[in-house]
């Protein structure tokens, strides 16, 4: 079954997030731990040891959005809104319509720049949301959005 | 205080209640007056004016909670009541100060309803009563203590012959002010009705805060009295409604009189349309469908002790024992023996058993699950507890889940425990959230089918003498592979460790031991897995040693998950895991194409 795909800017989203992570959590932690092992030993065993993560996560946070681009999937059925998505674990979500709680749509300031917003969907069943969308341009999210609300219904709690 | 009294002029209801406390007052005051009479005549005109100041002091309280009888007042022009407040930060001749504060008494309550001329025929609004401050004051502050035992227990004996310092009792205050005050505020500032089909509950001080709770919303109705509630003829109401984290609706406490009332009138708002006359009041009560003696919540508790619990103890015992007796600790030390050891590990399950034994039997005494019929179809009701009552009542729509756990000790015993779950959150025994709404502690084994069909109708078959479908056949090879891998590297890292030779053969047994084990154990979990999809729900088995099986009504369904790991991926296996509101549950590992047509079948008749 062939899904709906994501509009392909979202792989270079994803790779701005994880760049941004990449400063202000992974690179200080690749430092520490490099500092960490010089201790005691030669002071280019802690960079090399501190250069090789941070090059391991860099290429891993370039390659990781385009398969997950690849894996990522969802179809607004006529029962229910199904995402699929996941590298090493696969997840294949389905909601059905009737069950939705609420929709909202949300943008951070690095979606922002790239014009795309999220779609996130609750159900009564959980505090987070049970199926989000990432990486749809602004217009396309808010029109999933206002069709997955109209077509919302009976809680079943 | 000044700022938050009524102004009497429109404030009738306050006024006539002080009235009427102030003549009560005076009355008794009368009394001792007459004791004194001729003592010191003068002054009694004087006495009488500061008692009713008193009270109107008091009665500023009551006022806090009603925003809407308050607020008409702050665009209306200062009054002279006011005047003392507002000076210091606006002055009168510039009213344009005063609309910001205005406004900012909105944002801080944007609950509460815009204030409209109240119609004379409005329900009045009702209070907890007033003796329910002693009864909830000395429990909540015992129960605070008791949740700070370990603290408590350092500060005793910590510091051994130290006398206690005052910074001892600075530091208990700050433990307790909060309790306390919060108590004093629930019961001075809660206000609730039921108007227009509807619960309003109204309270805070600060945080002032206006719910109401559609009685269709509600998941279930709790009403728990303790020693004191009992002495005092009050009851604690709890009603909760589905997805919060607390309790929405806490009524603490009322008297059993107003308590009744107030759940008649919910049960009449919620069933209004049709089916208020399905309960017939003058048929008699149903016969329960279970209740438990002592002996069988003896061996619950029994078969609910753990070591960790036990462990627990040792730990306690041992640290007062070391702080109180540091010689004899010594002593005792020197001369622990394996046997000695062995004794005292037995020693401490025994105590554990035996404590956790009492505690099934004071929380669980009489426990009595009856059907009982509710505007919106038939439900249960159970009550329980020895110096504490829990009173459930919950109605069958509502249920999301259905879970009955048999623990090796209490399946050899012939019984197991259900537990029907609502989506609403139920405060358990210190405040901490208990997942199930009533919790069925032992239920013989061949009663277990007939409780399930008892919490959800739909149910057809019997789950322990239904044929359930296995799990999938490479499930079992995909379960030993992840164990193997998962204990592999760290027999492993402990064989290097060990530096070759004879140390590293005894690792290497150890593992093999080890690894055998899991694989016993993952046969005897394969085996035991269970599922069965029907029209109406969804039925789930698992556990060898401790068996559990769980029931869910697919109209309760609210989203389903196919999860692949790596491993499954290589066995062409997958999870499937169904949400209902408040719950999950996941089948066993399945082909992938079999999980996927479950998951669309799940969706054409959830």
């Amino acid at each position: 079954m062939e899904l709906r795909r994501l509009d392909p800017r979202v792989i270079w989203l994803w790779r701005a997030q994880a760049m941004s992570r990449m400063f202000f959590f992974w690179g200080p932690l690749c430092v520490g731990l490099g500092v960490l092992a010089a201790q005691g030993s030669d002071w280019r065993v802690g960079v090399l040891i501190g250069a090789s993560l941070a090059l391991m996560l860099l290429v891993l946070s370039l390659l990781w959005p385009a398969l997950d681009f690849d894996r990522f999937g969802f179809e607004l059925r006529e029962h229910d809104l199904l995402v699929q998505r996941g590298v090493l674990f696969r997840r294949r979500s389905s909601i059905p319509l009737r069950r939705i709680q609420h929709v909202d749509t949300h943008q951070g300031p690095i979606e922002r720049m790239f014009g795309l917003s999220t779609v996130a969907v609750y159900t009564a069943a959980g505090m987070s949301a049970d199926g989000s969308i990432p990486g749809l341009p602004t217009a396309e999210a808010e029109a999933i959005r206002d069709e997955l609300a109209r077509r919302g219904g009976d809680d079943g709690v | 205080m000044a700022s938050n009294r009524a102004p009497p002029d429109d404030a009738d209801d306050e006024r006539t209640e002080v009235l009427r406390g102030g003549l009560l007052e005076e009355l008794e005051f009368e009394r001792t007056e007459h004791l004194r009479e001729g003592l010191d005549e003068g002054h009694d005109e004087g006495h009488h004016a500061r008692h009713s100041e008193g009270h109107l002091e008091s009665s500023g309280l009551f006022s806090l909670d009603t925003p809407t009888e308050e607020r008409p007042r702050q665009p209306a022009g200062p009054h002279p009541d006011d005047e003392t407040v507002m000076s210091p930060v606006a002055p009168r001749a510039r009213p344009v100060n005063i609309a910001p504060a205005a406004a900012a008494l909105d944002l801080a309550e944007p609950t509460t309803p815009p204030a409209a001329a109240a119609p004379a025929a409005e329900t009045p609004w009702r209070g907890l009563h007033p003796a329910s401050l002693l009864v909830n004051l000395i429990p909540r502050t015992l129960g605070i203590l008791f949740g700070y035992w370990p603290l408590l227990l350092a500060w005793l004996f910590g510091r051994g012959a130290v006398a206690p310092r005052p910074e001892d009792a600075l530091f208990l205050m700050f433990i307790l002010v909060p309790g306390v005050l919060s108590t004093l505020v629930h019961l001075f500032t809660l206000r609730y009705r039921v108007s227009g089909g509807r619960l309003e509950i109204r309270q805070g001080l600060l945080n002032r805060q206006a719910r109401t709770l559609a009685p269709d919303r509600i998941q279930n109705v709790s009403l728990v009295r303790n020693l004191f509630h009992r002495a005092s003829g009050l009851v604690e109401v709890r009603i909760e409604t589905a997805g919060d984290s607390s309790t929405e609706g806490m009524l603490s406490a009322l008297s059993v009189e107003d308590a009744e009332a107030l759940l008649t009138e919910l049960n009449a708002a919620r069933g209004q349309a049709a089916a208020a006359a399905a309960i017939d009041t003058n048929a008699p009560p149903p016969p329960p469908i279970l209740r438990l003696g002592a002996p069988e919540l003896l061996a619950y508790g029994f078969s609910a002790g753990g070591l960790g619990l036990a462990i627990l103890l040792m730990a306690v015992g041992s640290e007062v024992l070391t702080v109180t007796r540091p010689d004899e600790v010594n002593d005792l030390a020197r001369a622990a023996s394996p046997t000695r050891l062995v004794g005292l590990g037995v020693l401490a399950i025994a105590a554990s058993w035996t404590f956790s034994a009492l505690r099934a039997l004071v929380r669980h005494h009489g426990f009595t699950l009856t059907r009982e019929p509710t505007p919106k179809g038939p439900g249960l009701r159970a009550v329980e507890g020895l110096f504490t009552r829990r009173e459930v009542s919950l109605s069958l729509n509502k249920v999301q889940l259905v879970s009955a756990v048999e623990p090796l000790l209490r399946r050899l015993m012939g019984y197991g425990t259900v537990s029907v779950e609502t989506a609403g959150f139920t405060a358990g025994e210190n405040g901490l959230p208990a997942a199930a709404e009533v919790l069925v502690p032992m239920v013989e084994q061949d009663r277990l089918g007939e409780l399930f069909t008892e919490a959800v109708p739909a149910l057809t078959l019997d789950p322990w003498r239904a044929n359930f479908h296995p799990a999938h056949p490479r499930a079992l090879r995909r379960a030993v592979m992840a164990s193997v891998l998962f204990a592999a590297p760290i027999g492993l890292v402990f064989g290097i460790a060990a530096g070759g030779g004879a140390a590293s053969l005894v690792v290497a047994g150890v593992t093999l031991g080890v690894l055998a084990l899991i694989l016993v154990r993952a046969v005897l979990n394969h085996r035991a897995m269970g599922w069965l999809v029907t029209p109406d729900v969804v039925l789930l088995r698992g556990g060898a040693i401790r068996r559990s099986t769980a029931l869910l009504a697919r109209k309760k369904l609210q989203s389903t998950h196919l999860i692949q790991g790596p491993l499954d991926r290589l066995h062409g296996l997958a999870h499937l895991t169904i949400n209902v509101a408040g719950s999950s549950v996941r089948l066993p590992p399945l082909a992938l194409a079999d999980a996927e047509a479950i998951q669309e079948e799940l969706l054409r008749q959830g």
